[in-house]
Order: structure tokens, then sequence, then C-alpha cells
């Protein structure tokens, strides 16, 4: 789970690093004469920053960060399925399936996954059960269940810091990265 | 420009001599269950096991490259070659060897930035094949530079130098990309054009040119029905006639041109030369059994209804920007003064354009 977090979010500053390209175009169009393209090249930025404080977010265990990338890879999914069910352009060439439906649906099935063992977690330490995987490699986030509660006692302590983490439990309470 | 050349979507955008680096990529299963079989597969790590997953990949692309290269182009085919060996050496080494880190780094950098340097330069197109290689480039390179211990400066770093040269990469690729008449697909000649054809080509040049000489003016084009389509801050402007337009336009008649192009000085336009277009997308304009190379069709165009007009053009990874799609535009063919250096075909020279402007043309 762990390198699932960390493929997903290296995948969504990708993909925020391929906004931030297409805000180039419409920059030089409306530097050229036609400024409502100022519109789509704030767009393209605005949405890229976010997406790189809501991965930011996500790798240190934010399942709300993680519930706006599910519905931010869904909506670019269905804008590219129906581009390419429209079919006006090149959307069903190599590099746009690659990047327009393979990357969200990839990051898609690795944001639904990671959610779902989470809720898993979740159950599993409501029925007492202890945590194999905290997943929260910066070691900071909500990591709530047996090992939060816990405090990082004993064999958790030595589970989660196989796992990257820190040893108390997070650096979200003591800032970022737990430095 | 590539030459469209199977006109079946999936594998357009992806040029001829680089077609064998695409297939090459069917072999990814066969080196993935090798690196499986390796001893040092299991206790490597998710990461590490991805990693080198995807250095197979590009390793394999590089050397599906050699033999399309082999012919025309020795030394790019000779580095093709060294450089998917280095790829599928290291991906073997990555599960095992200590410094699998920075060796990986140092082989991902050097080859992103070699390709957008290739690519600027105009020593080769860019075509999917490179978007989608690049990419996976990016994620090894990206998983190679994370940090394995936890720490914001560690994590940031990361981030930002992942970020940096995807952003290097791609503004490079499409540096080439507009080099390359932004990124249009050519017509396949055909035939071999015989000096007939090509004097007939170059007969209706110089006629087109002479039907057209009354628009130097652009006063006189626009009072035709000729509008600016394109950015008219631009050094170059489109200027378009509606009433050439539709199915039932005039095609290739030297004196009603759906479009005019002009560069913008400071006396004011001044013609560069015509463009005609045909009516439907993936139709054969007349290419003077091949004397004349200038047809071609634009796949990566994005408009967007926000700006009810063109808002840029596809990413060398092929994403439009948000609220845009991506349309193919019907072929077109730009016929220019006689005086321009690359013919009356040719792709437009930038210098030449700028002489102009300067008024030394």
């Amino acid at each position: 789970m762990k390198t699932a977090r960390e493929v997903a979010f290296l995948l969504l500053v990708l993909q925020a690093a391929i906004g931030f390209l297409t805000s180039l175009g419409p920059i030089v169009l409306s530097l050229g004469g036609a400024p409502a393209n100022a519109i789509l090249a704030v767009l393209a930025i605005a949405l890229s920053i976010i997406q790189v404080v809501l991965a930011a977010l996500f790798l240190r265990g934010s399942r709300r960060a993680g519930a706006w990338l599910i519905a931010y890879e869904a909506l670019c999914l269905s804008g590219a399925a129906l581009a390419a069910w429209i079919h006006l352009g090149a959307d069903d060439r190599f590099a746009p399936v690659a990047t327009n439906l393979a990357l969200p649906t990839l990051l898609l099935v690795l944001l639904l996954r990671l959610r779902l063992w989470s809720a898993h977690e979740d159950r599993s330490d409501r029925r007492g059960e202890h945590r194999q995987d905290t997943g929260w490699i910066l070691g900071g986030g909500r990591a709530r269940g047996a090992l939060w509660h816990a405090g990082g006692g004993g064999q958790h302590i030595r589970g989660r810091e196989l796992l990257g983490g820190d040893a108390a439990g997070g650096a979200g309470r003591r800032g970022v990265g737990g430095a | 420009m590539i030459e469209l050349h199977v006109n079946a979507g999936f594998v357009d955008g992806i040029a001829i001599d680089h077609l064998w680096g695409a297939a090459a990529l069917l072999l990814l299963p066969l080196a993935i269950r090798y690196l499986h079989g390796r001893p040092a597969w299991p206790a490597a790590g998710g990461r590490r096991q991805l990693v080198a997953c995807l250095l197979a990949a590009t390793g394999l692309i590089h050397l599906g490259l050699v033999p399309g290269h082999l012919a025309i182009e020795p030394v790019t085919s000779g580095l093709f070659l060294v450089n998917g060996l280095l790829f599928c050496g290291l991906s073997v080494l990555a599960l095992s060897w200590r410094r699998w880190r920075p060796a990986a780094a140092l082989l991902l950098t050097s080859t992103i930035l070699a390709y957008g340097v290739f690519v600027a330069a105009g020593w080769e197109s860019v075509d999917d094949l490179g978007g989608v290689t690049k990419l996976i480039e990016l994620a090894a390179f990206g998983l190679t530079v994370m940090p394995t211990r936890t720490g914001a400066f560690r994590w940031t770093g990361a981030t930002a130098s992942t970020l940096v040269m995807a952003l290097v990469g791609g503004l490079l690729a499409w540096g080439g990309i507009l080099r390359d008449h932004a990124g249009a697909l050519s017509q396949v000649p055909s035939g071999r054009p015989t000096a007939a054809d090509r004097q007939a080509a170059y007969q209706f040049a110089t006629r087109t040119w002479s039907d057209i000489s009354r628009y130097q003016d652009a006063t006189v084009a626009r009072a035709a029905g000729y509008k600016p389509t394109t950015a008219e801050a631009g050094g170059t402007v489109h200027y378009e006639n509606k009433a050439y337009e539709g199915d039932r336009r005039p095609i290739m008649d030297p004196t009603r041109p759906q479009g005019l192009v002009y560069a913008n000085t400071a006396r004011g336009p001044v013609l560069l030369g015509v463009m005609f277009v045909l009516p439907k997308a993936g139709q054969r304009g007349n290419d003077f059994n091949g004397a004349v190379g200038g047809w071609h069709e634009h796949p990566n165009v994005c408009v967007s209804p926000v700006s009810f007009s063109l808002s840029g053009l596809l990413t060398p990874f092929g994403s439009c920007p948000p609220l845009s799609f991506a349309i193919t535009t019907t072929p077109m063919l730009h016929v220019w003064r006689p005086d321009m250096p690359n013919g009356p075909y040719g792709e437009l020279d930038d210098r030449w354009v700028k002489k102009i402007q300067a008024g030394q043309v």
C-alpha cells in the first residue's frame, strides 16, 4: 500500500505538470490578441496547483484530499471519454489515450483501492484488530486506529518504521515530515 | 512533418520509423517475467520492482527504434542502441545494485534532456511514441528520486525535481512540435513526380501568386470577405473567407483560395501566401503526382467552447487545456510567395518572415 500511495502521488504530480504545460497555449494566444484564453490559462494553472497540494495532502494521509482527487479524476476521465466518443480530433491516438484515458483510469483505480483499503482498516480497528500497514508514508495525517491509540508501542512501532512512517504516529502533530 | 501513414487513429501519431519502437513494447511482459524470475526480485521492494519494469519498457522502446533509423541516421540509431542497452541493463541492476538510484537518475535525466535537445534542434520529430516514452521515463525518474525516508525537505525536493524535469522536457518537446509545422501530419506522396509534374506544380504556384497579388493590400482582402482568424498580434495572421468554405467550396482555385497568410509588419500586413483547404478530413489533395509535399492536416488543434476559438495545441503528451477538446483540421496546402527560401510549397521560413518584418526583403 505504501508503494501504491507513492505511485499515485507521483502520477498526480506528473498529471499536474502536464496541466501546467497545457496552460502555455492559452497564455500565448491570450497575449497574441485572444484575451478570452486567459481564463483557460488561469484555470489550467489553478487546477495544477490545487492538484499538487491535494496530492501532497493525500500523501500525508488526508482522506478528504483523496476524495477530492477521486472526484477530479472521475471528472477528467468522463471528459476524456466524452471527447473520445464524439471523436473530433486526435483523441484516439497513442499519446492522448495514454495521458487522457489510461493515466486517469490508473489513478482512479489506485485512489479507490487505497480508499477501500483504508475503510477496511477502520473496520478492523473497530473490531480491535492491529494495523499491519499504516500507509502514511510521511508519518503524518490522521493515522487513526490501533497504532494511533497505542501511541506507537512495541511491535507496532517497528512495523510502522519498516513502512517508512515515524514511530510516534505522525508528523501531523509535529509538522510535515516529522522534522 | 510526420507522414500520415495509415489514417487508422491509434498509431497515426507515431512516425513510420518509430513503429518498431512501439511494437517492442509488446515484449514488455516477457521482460517483466524475466525480472520477476531474478533472485533479487522478492527482496527489491515495490518501488524498485516498478522502476525496473519502467526502465525495461523504455529500454525496449529505444532498442525498437534502432532498425527504423539505421539506414538514414546511423548515429541516432547508435545512440538509441546504447541508450536501450543501458536502460535494459539498469533495469536488471536496479533490483540488487546499491547505487541504482544515482545511476538511474543520471541516465533518465540525460535521456530526457537529450531528447528535448534533439527535437528542439529539429534532428527528430516529436511523435506520440516520444511523448509516451518520456512519460514512462518521467515516472521512473520520479520513483527514483522519491526519498525512502520521511522528511518534508526531501519530499519537496523530489516533487520539485520531478515537476521541473517534466516541464523542461515538455517545453523542449513543444519547441520541436512548433518547429515541425505545429505537429501537422503530411499527406503521403501519391507517386513519383516526373519533370512534367514538377513543371505543372511550379506553374500552379506562379499562377496562384499572380491571381492573388491584388490581396497584397489587406483592405482589398477584407473587402472581398477575408477576415483574420488567428491572433492579429502574432507574427503571422491567417485570414479566411467563409464564402469559400463548406461542401461546395472552390477546390484549389487560385482566384478564390480559402485563406490568405500575412506577416504583421510596422508598415501593415504583408501578404506571404495563400491556403487552400479541402472540405473533408482524410481527403487527398492534388499533389501533382507527388511533386507537392505540402498537403497536411493538423490533428492536434485544441478548441474551447469557453473562448469560442482556438485554445492551444495538444501538449507533447497529448493533452488539451481544460474545457477544451482536440479537433482535426481538414487537409490544407500553403502556396507561398515565389521568393520564399523553401520554395512555394515548403515549410514557412521564420527567418525570411523576420526579414520581411524588418523591411529587409
